[in-house]
């Protein structure tokens, strides 16, 4: 490592230097006048965060200290039993650095993996939040606040900036960012460990010989029993920890409590961020809901405005507001990524879609829903549980919402035994904003007018068999919901119209007996309909429409279902056909791939040069990587 | 920051005008008192107090409030023989000559600013934007006619003058700032009433458009810097060992003199200023003096991160050349 980088790298928090520059001449260094012995019991005692190391010149007279001597690495450690305090005495900067490398080194700060994020230049907003969180930590005297929040919400953003602000007033913050794909930073005991390693330096503790054979969370609760909350004297120690959902804990092992302890002394407070998916917390603690304290309307206003202005061409101040004004919550990431787009892409079409379709600002990015489903295989997985069962319950919980409970599950053969809890939370969690998905009851609510009419018995008979609904009636349960679809795109408001749909539809199928069919069809079917309100809007009036034959075998129970509301939500004469017999229009001529949900149109059997391709937003990543591609008709 | 002084009657109407924010007004009614020297209590407020009251008077006179008359009282006082009230520039505790010299001349420095601001019609932020450029020449303007106004041994970078402008028109004046880093540096106190021994957290902060200079944060303008000069040549240079840790850092990272990479450092400038090292965010460390130069080997250690740190960024993009 050349000095260059040496020098660039080292950690000078911690470190002080007592030694003046030579009259001539260049890199040596001078003793100071004065008593060391006093500068060093300055350092020791009356600095915050504590100062580990004086540097002074090699001629300081160091009379005074009770030092024990390292002659090997000109490191002097001042007699303490608690405190790790050294003084490297150098003749030159050039050696002051190499020493302090090596001291910085002994103290294991390089090794460190905190994981910060760099700080994000573009972070705007986020007052309300940070007022709160500083009202929190002088208010409470000890303990936990857990932040929960949904995929690409801003919680990391947050929390790095909070971070780098406390770095940027001098401060020496203790935190630790968990890896999105964990590995060495994930586990229980690395969280502790990175924490008591960054107190241990801060606090300039000299680690008892009996705390060497503690695991992590051991020598975490001593050091802040012992060494830094007696220290505090009426100041706070924050500790933060991000992405606590992506801690890897085994069954029955949590991270808080465990390596974490749940009683924290006097002045230390830890503040946690999660997604929905608290498999690592066992005990509750204070918790705030994103959605509840964050400005969201504000800070994403904000953040569109102020980078509006610098694109190439501003976003329509209406179409801001329309965004802005959409129910639900506001997907920082996606916004984000939209305007790099807009940024790159000028006036392509894919911007112009951008500039035009308020949904795409709304809808969680697909690499974070895909990264957050494969954390979560990946956890099962190391359960015993497949993939497949995961997908599966995905499914049902989306179209069942929190009706769905782990009698049904079972009674649907989702699986054949297993950890019950574990799978319906973590599949559950994906979806929710509601943490109570921990033991959903079951009442098998059927709110659709059609199901009220055509089912008869009673409702809560669970014994009865699903699938005996006449063609009839089946057939009027989808115009209703068909009606419904199309009711609520004509007027405008398309989000209901797709919770409308994905809701509804779904109950369909599972009352017709087909519950396993519901994975491949609840991705595709949302991709569907974003194809489909495109389409409404590029596509001449006369425009045909008609679905390939493959979509009957495809999902059986659906063609019927599918091509009527299509019909109902284009705003056009559209009729369903074979493709061969269709001259002029759009075909969606559908294969299916090896891979699940995969859905290609070949562009040789569209006589309206139209092509789609989509994938299943929660399916595997090459599908989603292919995206959605949709040229000019 | 609020001012929580002992009522002494000479000063009641310069607390009682900061009380009701009126810093312009408290600092006219502080140049009427001539009969008590430098409380401690406001010489720890340090150039916040003049701060404050420049910035006031700049508003006022944009906002037309003729009541203030700004450029009048400027006049007034600015007309020589310049003679600052005690009570802003003498400490109460017993001060050094040279010293006080400084205090009053960074007085004449702030107020000079002030009306340079009101003459070029340089309003506040939010009314009137003022170029970087801009604020450069009105800084280097100002250093040439104070030149002749320095005490012996002091200067005056332009980048001190440039930052302290655009403190007085901004509330902050953080867009030069490149890089930061924070060392412990070792103070030894003269005064008998402290410990003879102190640690400071020093900020240092690399300055873009700079010219090579290392100076003070204008906040630490009232903070007295030894030099050679005042204290007969007796290493008790804080000024020196400012230019010395320059000097060290370049050599340090191997930007000899007279080399290409030794001109691209010369484009920084280095802001530094203390903190009190027991509290856990930053609060300024304003003793009245800064004497001796046990500071030089921390500051040497501090720029030469900083320009480490620039310099990777630099190499990247190919604007300045491998030292090595």
């Amino acid at each position: 490592m050349t000095l260059l980088d040496q020098m660039r790298l080292l950690e000078l928090s911690g470190v002080v230097v007592s030694a003046a520059l030579p009259d001539t001449g260049f890199d040596r260094l001078r003793p100071i006048g004065g008593e060391v012995a006093k500068f060093a019991a300055a350092a020791r005692d009356r600095s915050f965060p504590r100062v580990h190391t004086l540097v002074v010149a090699h001629d300081q007279d160091l009379s005074g200290l009770d030092l024990v001597i390292d002659r090997n690495s000109n490191l002097f450690r001042e007699r303490s039993p608690t405190s790790d305090f050294v003084i490297v005495k150098a003749e030159s900067l050039t050696k002051a650095i190499k020493l302090l490398r090596m001291r910085l080194e002994q103290l294991e700060a390089g090794s460190l993996s905190n994981n910060l994020p760099g700080r994000d230049p573009e972070f705007v907003g986020r007052r309300s939040l940070f007022r709160k969180l500083d009202e929190w930590i002088a208010t409470t005297p000890a303990g936990y606040l857990l932040i929960v929040g949904g995929v690409g919400r801003g919680k990391t953003a947050f929390m790095a900036e909070c971070v780098h602000s406390h770095i940027e007033q001098g401060e020496v913050p203790v935190y630790h960012f968990i890896d999105y794909h964990p590995s060495v930073t994930g586990g229980p005991e690395s969280v502790a460990n990175s924490l008591y390693q960054q107190l241990r330096i801060k606090y300039a503790v000299w680690e008892p010989r009996e705390w060497g054979i503690q695991t992590a969370g051991d020598r975490l609760e001593l050091i802040l029993k012992d060494q830094v909350a007696p220290k505090l004297g009426g100041r706070k120690e924050v500790l933060f920890v991000d992405a606590a959902d992506q801690v890897g804990v085994k069954d029955l092992e949590f991270l808080l409590p465990g390596a974490l302890r749940l009683r924290l002394p006097a002045g230390v407070l830890c503040v946690i961020t999660s997604r929905y998916q608290l498999a690592w917390l066992g005990q509750p603690v204070t918790t705030w809901h994103w959605d509840d304290v964050a400005d969201e309307r504000g800070d994403v206003g904000e953040f569109l405005e102020r980078r509006s202005r610098g694109l190439p061409v501003p976003l329509d101040e209406l179409f801001v507001k329309t965004v802005l004004d959409q129910p639900g919550p506001k997907v920082f990431f996606t916004v984000k990524k939209n305007l790099r787009t807009l940024e790159a892409e000028g006036q392509t079409a894919v911007a112009r879609e951008l500039r035009a379709n308020p949904l795409l600002w709304l809808l969680p990015a697909e690499e974070l829903i895909e990264g957050d489903a494969q954390t979560r295989i990946r956890r099962l997985t190391g359960l015993g549980i497949t993939e497949q069962v995961f997908w599966r319950t995905l499914g049902l919980l989306a179209c069942a919402g929190k009706h769905l409970s782990p009698e049904l599950m079972q009674e649907l053969r989702v699986w054949e035994e297993g950890t019950t809890d574990v799978i319906l939370r973590m599949a559950a969690n994906f979806f929710k904003t509601d943490m109570q998905v921990f033991r959903p009851q079951l009442t098998f609510e059927f709110d659709h007018p059609g199901y009220q009419r055509s089912i008869a018995g009673d409702p809560n008979d669970l014994t009865r068999t699903p699938g005996h609904l006449s063609e009839a009636d089946r057939r009027w349960c989808h115009s209703r919901l068909a009606d419904g679809c199309w009711h609520a795109l004509v007027h405008g408001d398309f989000v209901p119209a797709m919770q409308y749909a994905t809701e509804y539809l779904p109950r369909h199928l599972r009352e017709a007996g087909r519950a396993e069919e519901l994975v491949p069809f609840l991705g595709d079917f949302i991709h569907m309909q974003r194809v489909f309100l495109r389409l409404a809007r590029k596509m001449p009036r006369e425009t045909q429409v008609f679905l390939g034959p493959e979509m009957t075998p495809l999902y059986p129970g659906f063609g019927g279902v599918a091509t009527e509301f299509f019909c109902r939500v284009l705003p056009m004469p559209s009729r369903i056909s074979d493709n061969r017999e269709c001259e002029t229009g759009v075909g969606l001529q559908l294969t299916r791939t090896p891979r699940a949900g995969l859905i290609r149109s070949p562009p040789d059997r569209c006589s309206g040069q139209m092509q789609l391709v989509w994938g299943t937003r929660f399916g595997p990543r090459d599908s989603i990587a292919e995206g959605l591609v949709l040229p000019e008709c | 920051m609020p001012l929580q002084l002992q009522p002494i009657p000479e000063l009641e109407p310069v607390f009682s005008a900061w009380r009701k924010n009126r810093f312009w007004d408290a600092l006219v009614s502080a140049w009427d008192v001539r009969t008590v020297g430098l409380r401690e209590d406001l010489a720890e407020l340090g150039s916040d107090f003049l701060l404050r009251a420049c910035s006031q008077a700049i508003k006022w006179n944009q906002n037309r409030k003729q009541s203030a008359k700004v450029p009048e009282t400027l006049k007034k006082w600015l007309t020589s023989p310049f003679e600052p009230p005690n009570c802003l520039v003498i400490c109460d505790s017993g001060d050094l000559p040279w010293a006080v010299e400084q205090r009053e001349f960074m007085l004449r420095i702030h107020l000079e600013c002030t009306r340079t601001l009101l003459e070029a019609g340089v309003w506040t932020a939010s009314e009137k934007s003022v170029t970087t450029s801009e604020l450069r020449q009105l800084a280097e303007r100002l250093v040439a006619d104070v030149r002749q106004l320095l005490p012996v041994g002091f200067s005056v970078p332009v980048g001190f003058i440039r930052d302290l402008l655009d403190r007085l028109i901004h509330d902050d004046s953080r867009q030069r700032v490149r890089q930061s880093v924070r060392v412990g540096v070792a103070l030894v106190s003269k005064n008998a009433q402290d410990e003879p021994g102190m640690i400071a957290r020093a900020k240092l902060e690399l300055l873009a458009e700079g010219k090579g200079d290392v100076y003070p944060d204008p906040v630490m303008a009232f903070v007295s810097r030894g030099t050679t000069t005042t204290n007969g040549g007796d290493r008790d240079d804080f000024a020196e060992a400012e230019r010395s840790a320059w000097r060290e850092a370049l050599v340090l990272l191997g930007l000899s003199p007279a080399t290409s990479s030794s001109e691209w450092a010369n484009h920084f400038d280095v802001r530094w200023q203390l903190f009190d090292p027991m509290t856990s965010s930053e609060t300024p460390l304003l003793p009245p003096r800064l004497t001796g130069d046990s500071a030089g080997g921390a500051f040497a250690l501090g720029i030469a991160q900083l320009l480490a740190r620039e310099l990777e960024t630099a190499l990247l993009t190919g604007v300045a050349h491998d030292p090595s």
